[in-house]
């Protein structure tokens, strides 16, 4: 774009923003509440029903949804940058699908009982094992097709895996559990959960961040890229690594959450331009909004409570059509 | 003094041999056109040259340093690489895509600087490309692409310019530019190697030729010497006619062998 605003006034914005719509997140629920004495009361540790209200149901409700969505837009601009493609989506390296699969094993075999923590850490056990598998698949001095080609036979894999937990469920009550917790949720987590991932997904948004200059030069191709001083041999398994991170520890918390990786970077592309350095950044707060307020939308809608993950489907997938529209001639 | 020095360079990929027992040396103010037909090896040898190409055996030396030894970045800074046919995956800027030469030169922290600013002036000046400065590079033209690259190439200021076939797609006026500023590069004591199918532009303004014929050093020696050897004629399998362009002996190719 042409008219790309400079990047900082753009970000400086996103966090007000973000800062906004979290207030606002907090004084939504089923309970009215004065929401300034209840943050307050908590600062000050008196537990009050309004404080332990907002403390520790609505804000980690509300940090989940910002992490995740944080984590999935800036891997969204990470793996579109990487593979030079408007069209990509993290979920195509098979880690959103393994993460799942590492959950719904945990359900299947009644294991999250134990405590919370079990059910994460299903999820990480499985995005660690499909980056392992990536890695096997494609080779270190693979390209980048068959990275994505490695991706997509994990993601099968995975999906098969899954049909067949599922199929073998023990109990319509255990299969419809697994099928809920799939759809993609950041309901009834507490700051337990916030505390768990954050590392992972710090880790790995620092990882794709120090990427930048990387993804900028790969503008001009793996040659040229390689010409300036960086290997694409080893930043490939670095961002790889790093969109894994992110993707892995935000679907182990949340289920799966599509179509937020995809979009957010489109969003962001008429405000900061193409370049992915300034793209990622962008991405990852304006991920942040979008999915505190997709989770304020759920939280507002009448009727059965819908999940996260059907909410961003139903309007990420559109998008994606429209996306197609606009740009398949470029596929000719 | 020598400033690429390539010794007994070989290459194989997936056990075909692609170059055998290359040695050259180019030194300080040199102009190296690389021709051949072809297939011949000159991108697989420019590649090399470039510390870039995988499966190399043999010695590249860059003022004195194995190529192999040098950081990436350090390497970066040294030698210019324009590879053939670039092109940009996002639609950005032509001045942000030349800034991007200037990336190796720079710790991942700091911030360009006027001198970054400058040299990418300057360069896209010298590449007639500062006209374009604004415009996206997705909309410009093949050869208005290509100078934009070679703008990139310029404005990390390298010692040594490696260019794969930096004419193809210029118009007429912009190939005499493109080869008087690799003369004036090279005259101002930098020195280029370019791979080249227009042998009339090769002979009249380089110093040397090095001639491939598959995978092999044929002849490298001075324009004058190659074209005199009758080498050109029996390689490329087409008839040349001697000319003179602006005071200097060149060769024009006239009728198929």
């Amino acid at each position: 774009m042409r008219t790309a605003l400079r990047i900082l006034p753009v970000l400086m914005a996103l966090l007000v923003l973000l800062a906004a719509v979290l207030l606002w997140a907090l004084d939504q629920g089923p309970m009215e509440l004065p929401l300034w004495q209840a943050l307050a009361a908590g600062l000050r540790g008196e537990q009050s029903l309004a404080s332990i209200i907002v403390w520790e149901v609505r804000l980690p409700r509300a940090l989940l949804a910002m992490l995740v969505g944080a984590a999935l837009g800036l891997a969204g601009a990470a793996m579109q940058g990487f593979l030079r493609n408007p069209l990509a989506d993290p979920g195509i390296l098979g880690v959103s699908g393994s993460a799942a699969l590492g959950a719904v094993l945990v359900l299947y075999f009644g294991l999250s009982h134990v405590g919370w923590y079990v059910l994460p850490l299903g999820g990480l056990l499985g995005a660690l094992v499909s980056v392992l598998l990536i890695l096997l698949l494609a080779g270190r001095g693979g390209s980048d097709i068959a990275l994505v080609l490695a991706g997509l036979a994990v993601s099968s894999f995975a999906a098969a895996l899954i049909a067949l937990t599922l199929n073998l469920a023990k109990s319509p009550y255990a299969m419809s559990e697994m099928v809920h917790w799939m759809l993609g949720s950041v309901a009834n987590r507490s700051m337990l959960h916030v505390q768990m991932v954050w590392p992972f997904l710090l880790l790995g948004s620092v990882m794709l961040l120090v990427g930048w200059r990387y993804l900028d030069v790969l503008t001009l191709g793996n040659e040229t890229a390689h010409a300036m001083g960086y290997d694409p041999q080893r930043w490939r398994w670095w961002l790889v690594c790093g969109i894994a991170l992110c993707v892995g520890a935000a679907v182990s918390v949340s289920g799966a959450i599509g179509f937020v990786g995809l979009m957010v970077p489109h969003l962001m592309r008429p405000l900061v331009g193409f370049r992915p350095g300034a793209l990622m950044p962008a991405s990852a707060l304006a991920g942040a909004v979008l999915l505190l307020l997709a989770d304020v939308l759920v939280q507002a809608l009448p009727g059965k409570p819908l999940q996260l993950g059907v909410v961003t489907a139903l309007l990420g997938a559109p998008f994606f059509f429209y996306l197609i529209i606009h740009h398949r001639r470029h596929f000719s | 003094m020598t400033v690429l020095a390539v010794d007994r360079l070989g290459c194989a990929l997936q056990g075909v041999p692609i170059l055998q027992g290359i040695s050259t040396r180019v030194g300080a103010g040199e102009l190296v056109a690389l021709v051949g037909p072809n297939g011949a090896g000159k991108s697989t040898l420019l590649r090399a040259m470039a510390g870039i190409q995988p499966g190399v055996q043999g010695q590249v030396q860059l003022d004195g340093r194995a190529v192999s030894g040098m950081g990436m970045r350090e390497l970066a800074a040294a030698r210019g690489y324009l590879a053939q046919a670039s092109d940009a995956a996002w639609p950005v800027t032509v001045r942000y895509l030349v800034g991007l030469g200037r990336l190796p030169l720079r710790a991942f922290w700091q911030p360009a600087t006027a001198g970054d600013a400058a040299a990418v002036e300057r360069s896209m000046q010298q590449t007639d490309v500062h006209y374009l400065a604004d415009r996206l590079v997705t909309t410009l033209s093949g050869g208005e692409r290509l100078r934009a690259m070679l703008a990139r190439v310029l404005a990390a200021e390298p010692l040594l310019i490696l260019a794969d076939e930096p004419l193809a797609a210029l118009d007429p006026r912009h190939q005499l530019q493109t080869m008087q500023l690799l003369r004036a590069h090279c005259d101002a004591g930098g020195s280029a190697v370019v791979a080249l199918h227009d042998l009339t532009l090769a002979c009249r303004f380089c110093d040397r030729l090095l001639l491939l014929e598959c995978g092999h050093a044929v002849i490298d020696d001075t324009p004058a010497v190659v074209m005199a050897s009758g080498e050109l004629e029996r390689v490329y399998r087409v008839g040349f006619e001697p000319v003179s362009v602006d005071g200097r002996a060149s060769v024009l190719p006239a009728s198929v062998r």
